[in-house]
This record gives structure tokens, sequence and C-alpha cells, in this order.
């Protein structure tokens, strides 16, 4: 036998195939849940060690920014950004979302049997065809992100957002999406004026969505894409949709006629 | 990954759990191979591969750049439990399973989940017939030659990278390699002439407690 048929039998004795998805999936959420822990240790010892200091410092190590934790039970997070729903009946969809946009209320019990959270329950239509259809839920950033001001927030900082979710879809595809809008109000619509054709940066959640609370984690930067089909005026880079966000979305797609159940808690920028 | 973006990667994860999670992802499947390929165990694979990431997710604030990519740092760390392992002939995640307790003890859902799919992964191992015939031989071995010949060819890692991650100078890992191929050389010519070896011991041991 030569060294070459031993690194022969070597070579064809590699394991391939062999994956464990389930346990990867745990550890990760093992050791996601230990760095917070760590984190927010190391936030506090901060902040009882040097409190004459902790002002200064605070920016740099609180780098995290509450979007709506929904505590209040009020459609306004604290900076006057709006919760409400939309669907696709502006475009001859017959899809249906409750609560409806102008009578947006939050329900509970919120996430930890508390408070209150978002919730929308609707049903996709399939007038607009197969995989045309969609309903959702937007949030507002403050009161100057909506119309007349259109007016965007620098989010740079922040490397993404976290939410909590839970719910129940049967069929399609549920996306955070972060829209790019201009400062040009619609009045006739009363919305901003999108610059990307609404093929906004996205990230499909559907896995994420099972009826226990989970905490969804998406870094705007590695995580997030534009749809293939946007069109070549419509790409921006993800920093230049981070300097002027108005708003975020939550949106089911391809349903097809099947129903949604979803609730969210707790959005924050991290 | 590209060593600029690792180390990128790394200076964030630092501050941002969430990017730590992406490195998680990147070499997961990298370092439970590894482990697989040393231990042909999958349940001891698992335990070893958590471990060592938490060890080194608690480390990153010591980690040093030093020309010594992230992932070299990651095998050293999976190799020294690996070598605990054989030393004890058992494995138990001690600072893993305590952050387990005390942040995600999984359900009774998951927990049979990943039961099965361990059980199902180590029935694939078992089925390899080259692999289980050659790792029956590298088992032979002192563990410095395993360690070696497991990542030149079943994990295919350049000489250099080897360097990294064992922490020894070119020639020494050269060195080692040939003796190595040339100890196995002599097993293998033993096998055509001698009956087969019962199954080591160590292929059958449990994790968490042996037996």
């Amino acid at each position: 036998m030569k060294e070459k048929d031993v690194i022969k039998r070597l070579e064809e004795a590699k394991l391939e195939g062999i994956e464990t998805p389930e346990s990867m999936k745990h550890i990760k959420k093992t050791l996601m849940a230990a760095a917070y822990a760590k984190r927010e240790k190391k936030d506090n010892i901060f902040f009882k060690l040097a409190p004459t200091v902790a002002f200064v410092f605070a920016a740099a190590v609180m780098t995290y920014f509450v979007v709506d934790n929904m505590n209040d039970g009020a459609k306004f997070n604290k900076r006057g950004g709006y919760w409400s729903t939309y669907t696709d009946a502006p475009e001859g969809g017959t899809s249906r979302v409750w609560p409806p946009a102008e009578e947006f209320v939050m329900s509970q019990p919120g996430y930890g049997d508390t408070g209150y959270a978002v919730r929308i329950t609707g049903t996709s239509g399939t007038a607009l065809g197969l995989n045309y259809n969609y309903l959702g839920v937007v949030v507002r950033f403050d009161e100057k992100s909506q119309c007349p001001k259109c007016q965007g927030s620098d989010i740079k900082k922040y490397s993404g957002i976290r939410f909590k979710v839970k719910g129940n879809i049967t069929s399609g595809r549920l996306f955070f999406i972060l829209p790019y809008e201009s400062g040009e109000c619609i009045p006739d619509r009363m919305t901003c004026k999108s610059l990307t054709g609404y093929a906004d940066y996205e990230k499909d959640i559907t896995a994420d969505v099972t009826p226990e609370w989970t905490t969804v984690m998406i870094n705007f930067r590695l995580d997030m894409k534009q749809p293939f089909w946007a069109a070549k005026d419509a790409v921006v880079s993800m920093d230049k949709v981070l300097e002027s966000v108005h708003l975020f979305k939550w949106q089911y797609k391809n349903g097809n006629g099947r129903p949604i159940d979803l609730w969210i808690d707790d959005v924050e920028l991290y | 990954m590209d060593r600029e973006l690792e180390k990128k990667l790394v200076e964030e994860s630092r501050n941002n759990p969430e990017v730590f999670g992406k490195i998680f992802e990147e070499y997961y499947p990298a370092i439970f191979r590894y482990c697989l390929h040393r231990t042909a165990n999958t349940e001891v694979s698992n335990d070893i591969t958590s471990e060592t990431f938490y060890k080194a997710l608690n480390k990153l604030g010591s980690f040093k750049w030093t020309g010594v990519p992230f992932s070299a740092w990651l095998y050293r760390i999976a190799g020294n439990e690996i070598i605990d392992y054989f030393r004890h002939r058992k494995y138990e995640p001690g600072s893993y399973d305590d952050a387990e307790r005390e942040f995600n003890l999984p359900d009774r859902a998951d927990h049979q989940n990943i039961e099965k799919e361990l059980i199902e992964s180590q029935e694939k191992v078992e089925a390899a017939e080259k692999f289980i015939r050659a790792k029956e031989a590298i088992y032979r071995l002192p563990v410095k030659y395993q360690e070696v010949l497991v990542l030149r060819f079943l994990e295919d890692r350049k000489i250099l990278e080897i360097c990294d991650i064992l922490g020894k100078g070119e020639g020494t890992v050269k060195s080692l390699i040939s003796r190595g191929l040339g100890r196995l050389k002599k097993i293998f010519e033993e096998e055509k002439t001698q009956p087969s070896r019962e199954t080591s011991v160590i292929f059958n041991a449990k994790s968490k407690g042996g037996n």
C-alpha cells in the first residue's frame, strides 16, 4: 500500500450531508439569550460604577431604542407614530384585515400575559390573482414621519430591529419590511411616496410565527434584501435607507385566500 | 469567510450578540462536522460544539487579533474539548449546560426533536462504512496524529490553516502528517491480514455519564 492509497481512503471517509438544524437552532437561541444577559449585566455594572459619566457614555452603551412596547395600549408610540393596517383593496384586491385602518386598537394580553400587543387577523384575498394579494400592519416611526411632513429619521447607528411575535399562518409568507420613502406626501392616499416602487428591503419571518411568543432579531445589513424584481433605479444601499426611516411594516403575502392571526409586541432597535 | 469580514464581524459581535449569532451560523456546521469526524458520535459532537461556541462567546472580550483567524480559534477550542472527551471517555458541556438551564431549557417537544435528530444523524454516521473503517484505524493512533490527519484529509484544511488551529509550525505539522500517514498505512496493511477489530470503546462511549 502506498501513501497516496492511505490518503485516498481518508478522503473517501468524509461524512457528508449530516446536519442537525434543530440542535443548531436551539444552541443559537441559548447563546443569544446568554449574550444579551451578559450585555445587560455589563450595562448595569457600568451605570452602578460610574454614575457621573453614565450620561456621557449612555448613547454608546445603551444602543437599543424602543419603537413601541405597547404598554399604554394606545395606537400611537411615544413619539406620535401610529399603528395602522392596510390591504390590497386600493388595487382592487379582496384581502380583509382587522382592526380596520381607521379604527386601529391594541389587543390584550401582550408578551408575558401583561399589557397590550398589536394583533391583526385577516384573510388574504384572491381577486388579484395567485400570489399578488396582501395585507399587513405598519408603525410610523414618529409624528413627523407621516403625511404631510414625511420626514425620515436616521437610525444608522442601530444594527437591527427585534420584536416579539406569535400567531398562526397556514399558508403564504410573512415579511418584515423596511420601506424607503421620500419627503413627498400623496394627499389622496395620505401616505409618503415610495422611492423603490415598493421593492423595499425585506426579511421573511414566516418560520418565526408560532403559537408561542418568539423573539425575532433582524440585522438590517446582514439579514435584509431587496426583492429580485426591484427595478435598477430602485436599488439602494441599506445605509441610505437607514438614513431616512419613516416606518416599519409587517406584510402577509401570497396567502391566496388563507387566514392569518398575528401578534407583535416590544418592538425595539438594537 | 473573507478574513477582513470575519474580523469586522468579530469586532462588532463584542457588543452586539446578534452578530455573534451570524458568526455561529457561519461556523456551526464546520465545527460540528470536525467534532463528528473526531468522535464519530453525534450527541458528543453536539455537546462539544455548543460548549465551544459558549466558551468563545465568553472569551470574546479577551480574543486578540494576532493574524490567526477566528475560525481557527474555534477549532482550537473544539480540539481541546475533544481531548477532554477522549481523556475521560465521556463529555459534559459544563458551562453551556448551566447557560441552557438558566436561559433556554428546551421544552419537551424541542427536546424530543433534538433527540430524534441526533439519533437519526448517528444512524447515518454508523451507516457510512468507509468512515467507520477509517475511524477505527485512526483511533489506534496517538491523538496528535488523529487531529492533523482529520483536519487535513477529512476537513480539507490547508497546512497553514492547521498550523493556525494547532498553534504549531509548518514543519511540525508536515512532519506529523507524514508520520501519521506512515502509521496509518501500517494499520491498514495489518487489517488485510487480520480479522476486523471490534468497534472501539470510544465510539460506543456515551456522552453525559457514559454507560
